[in-house]
């Protein structure tokens, strides 16, 4: 039984298990096996990476023990920002370049403001969120800008961010996989990320063992803005426009995957396999909930306890298994 | 001084330093020679830990300089102290207590193959000997540091230092909150670095601790040395009266 | 102006309320659904309609649901549901949009009370499989993708608000009213967006911020 106990040490196990639980629960019960239609997991397919490539960057920055809670105005900033350039007839290829950087140098920002003021990041980042959602107000008016005849649907741009492969499977689903794939390489194997749990974990002990805790922290706010400028291109070219609404929600909401993924609030403590389960779980949950024809209206209150449960479930079997 | 392998390892010169409007250290001078394990012992608030942590970067002197090994240096960071060989290990915070034994061990000076990539194998076989050295068994390098008994934990400390060859190991307060067979087994790490001619600080405010491993002494109090003895010179009870009159001279 | 209290001037001591009358306009919007679904031989009295609202509590979208439900009762269609879309995010909304279509195939009608669940009808009829027209689908606000949704036939009438009238009788008023005292109450009205000719129209005068 010790390959049990080593499973169960492993934090993503819990949500691993729930979720297998919760997949198999949702294709036996929803009527006509909706949930495993193809229709319906080409659309979660589709849909879930737009928050789930920014709730990547978020867990990778949680367990270095910041929060971001301004992705949800750095997202459709960097999308206005894609969407100027395409009107000022930048090619999408440089326009999309544009918009990642512009989300680092927002990221970058964050980092600095955090690490020289030595401010919880919690505060200021809802300070750059109130911010920089004012600043895109102001700038874009908050007109609706369709883009739709500058990125044709089937053009090459429009078939790498929207597109499918084989004609059912979301490209969108892949570009998380592979976000997921760089940034656990990053957290489990890299040094990089030895130093991004001992920071989490320990800012004095990593400071004396001669890390750069203060850069560290700046680099996974940068990683995070990256992942909103290309959240922010992926969806605009989804959905055909600029909306001043996009992204709206997913601070929290980022959080809550990555809790639901067992990362802990109080950092140093999180894994790339439960961060990518955690950002699967809540559309799921979402998603299959709504396939039981549950009532729609206030389906949200199903979400919040299910997400308490999961929390309280992980530090039970942590508390248990150590 | 007798006891003169040549130049000390390390020699701190009138060291002043103000926290603000607090007077912390009002020029105090003080030597480690190679191979010699100090006892720096007074009641807290004594100066001690900022004398300490003045030598392995964490604060810088007002006034006062530095030497190692002869040459005169400024240490300014935590970095600069490693890089000379000096090895610090904080009562409680040395370690991350979520990461495992080989992380820990490594931390900031990891192993890596090409790109970065940890270089696990070396990682963990490495951490297992290092351990070893110590007379420290310990079932799996990947075991997160949280589950260690508090000696163990210093264990795991000590051996990080002895693995990056240390020329001087600084412990402030290892034996605070750890049971009696803890402490013995701190002691006999202790021990270890002074077989492999390893100089250490042993600080502490318990002088008992230090008595037996110790073969100088100095007591601190408000900011100032009080007195340099040595162990042959001197007694528990001798010391511990120095302590305490120190504590309450004027 | 644009939002009025839902009791007009008796819940609010508004001088005059200058936007469009959203019970009229939902009720018109509605009528025009109902009267397609006739054309094409649907049964109204088993009909289902689906409105999905941003913030179903909202007054906009209680308001607009008030003016569907009235037109309804004419039609004699009962069962209906409100969709809590989750927001003003765009992806949540077609997610549960996409999600509801899927789960509920009874569903005749399906109706975005605001900007943002009209937006996303036509990706998510198009994501539950359905063909143009299969399902009636109408809503509020000439975004990008519901003036596509209507010339690709998924969706079959929007409503636009005329935002340019509210501001510039708004002012035209305050005019009216620093000299005279005048206090009118202007209709707006809604702009029934239904065919390839009216989005033309606004297509034109939109990058003028007319339309």
């Amino acid at each position: 039984m010790e390959w049990v106990r080593n499973f169960l040490r492993y934090r993503a196990a819990n949500t691993f298990l729930v979720f297998i639980g919760l997949v198999m629960f949702f294709s036996l019960l929803t009527p006509n096996y909706l949930f495993v239609d193809r229709r319906n997991l080409a659309a979660l397919g589709k849909l879930f990476p737009d928050l789930g490539v920014v709730a990547l960057g978020v867990g990778v920055l949680m367990i270095c023990g910041e929060f971001d809670l301004s992705v949800s105005s750095v997202l459709p900033f960097c999308s206005y920002v894609f969407v100027r350039l395409l009107y000022r007839g930048f090619a999408p290829f440089w326009a999309f370049w544009a918009a990642l950087g512009v989300g680092a140098l927002l990221g970058l920002l964050n980092g600095l403001i955090t690490v020289k003021t030595k401010m919880p990041s919690f505060i200021t980042t809802l300070g750059t969120m109130m911010f920089w959602r004012g600043v895109l107000y102001i700038w874009s008016k908050m007109m609706p800008a369709g883009i739709r005849n500058l990125v044709p649907s089937g053009s090459l741009f429009e078939r790498t961010f929207a597109g499918t492969v084989g004609s059912f499977f979301p490209v969108q689903a892949l570009w998380f996989a592979l976000f997921a794939v760089i940034l656990g390489i990053l957290l489990h194997y890299h040094r990089f990320g030895n130093w991004i749990y001992a920071t989490g974990d320990n800012r004095d002990a990593a400071r004396a063992m001669g890390i750069n805790t203060d850069l560290v922290k700046t680099a996974c706010f940068m990683i995070v803005g990256v992942l909103c400028g290309f959240s922010a291109c992926m969806q605009a070219v989804r959905i055909g426009s600029f909306a001043a609404t996009q992204g709206i929600g997913f601070e929290l909401r980022a959080i809550a995957a990555c809790v639901v993924g067992g990362t802990s609030l109080r950092g140093g403590v999180g894994s790339m396999p439960g961060i990518v389960l955690g950002a699967l779980t809540i559309p799921i949950l979402d998603n299959g909930l709504i396939l039981l024809r549950v009532p729609v209206f206030g389906i949200s209150a199903f979400i919040g306890i299910a997400t308490i449960l999961f929390v309280v479930l992980n530090s039970y079997v942590e508390r248990k298994t150590r | 001084m007798e006891r003169q392998n040549g130049e000390p390892l390390v020699r701190m010169v009138n060291i002043h330093k103000w926290f603000g409007r607090v007077y912390a250290l009002r020029g105090v001078d003080f030597e480690v020679y190679r191979g010699e394990t100090v006892g720096l012992i007074g009641d807290n608030g004594a100066g001690k830990s900022t004398l300490i942590k003045i030598l392995s970067g964490y604060h810088q002197a007002d006034q006062g300089e530095i030497y190692f090994e002869g040459q005169k240096v400024r240490i300014s960071s935590p970095r600069d102290a490693r890089k000379l060989g000096i090895e610090t290990v904080y009562q409680e915070q040395a370690l991350a207590p979520n990461l495992s034994i080989a992380r820990n061990i490594f931390m900031g000076r990891e192993p890596v193959r090409r790109w970065g990539i940890i270089d696990r194998k070396v990682m963990n076989e490495e951490s297992m000997k290092a351990l070893a050295n110590l007379g420290l068994r310990l079932r799996s390098p990947d075991l997160p540091v949280v589950t260690l008994s508090g000696g163990e934990r210093q264990g795991v400390a000590i051996a990080r230092a002895l693995h990056f060859k240390a020329k001087l190991v600084i412990l402030d307060e290892p034996t605070v909150a750890l049971s009696v067979k803890e402490v013995e087994e701190v002691l006999e790490f202790v021990r270890q670095l002074q077989r492999e001619g390893i100089s250490v600080i042993f600080i502490t405010h318990n002088l008992y601790h230090a008595y037996d491993i110790a073969e100088r002494f100095v007591v601190m109090a408000r900011g100032k040395k009080m007195a340099d003895v040595k162990k042959k010179d001197t007694s528990p009870e001798e010391l511990s009266q120095l302590v305490i009159k120190s504590a309450f001279a004027e | 102006m644009n939002n009025d209290d839902s009791e007009g001037a008796v819940g609010n001591p508004r001088l005059c309320y200058i936007g469009q009358s959203e019970k009229a306009a939902a009720y018109r919007l509605a009528r025009r659904l109902f009267d397609e679904a006739k054309a094409k031989g649907i049964d109204l009295s088993k009909a289902h309609v689906a409105m999905a609202a941003e913030v179903p509590g909202a007054n906009y979208a209680k308001i607009r649901a008030s003016g569907i439900l009235e037109a309804m009762k004419e039609y004699g269609i009962t069962s209906y549901e409100i969709i809590d879309a989750g927001g003003l995010e765009m992806t949540t909304v077609e997610a549960r949009e996409t999600a509801y279509l899927l789960a509920h195939p009874e569903t005749t009608f399906l109706i975005g009370l605001g900007g943002i669940c009209t937006d996303r009808l036509t990706a998510s009829l198009k994501a539950a499989g359905k063909q143009p027209g299969e399902i009636i689908a109408g809503g509020f606000d000439t975004t990008p993708d519901t003036l596509a949704g209507i010339k690709e036939g998924y969706v079959t009438a929007t409503i636009d608000q005329q935002q340019y009238l509210q501001g510039y009788f708004a002012v035209y008023v305050l005019y009216l009213y620093n000299k005279y005292g005048f206090t009118p109450n202007i209709d707006t009205g809604g702009y029934l967006v239904d065919s390839p000719e009216k989005i033309a129209l606004i297509e034109k005068l939109s990058p003028e911020h007319i339309r």
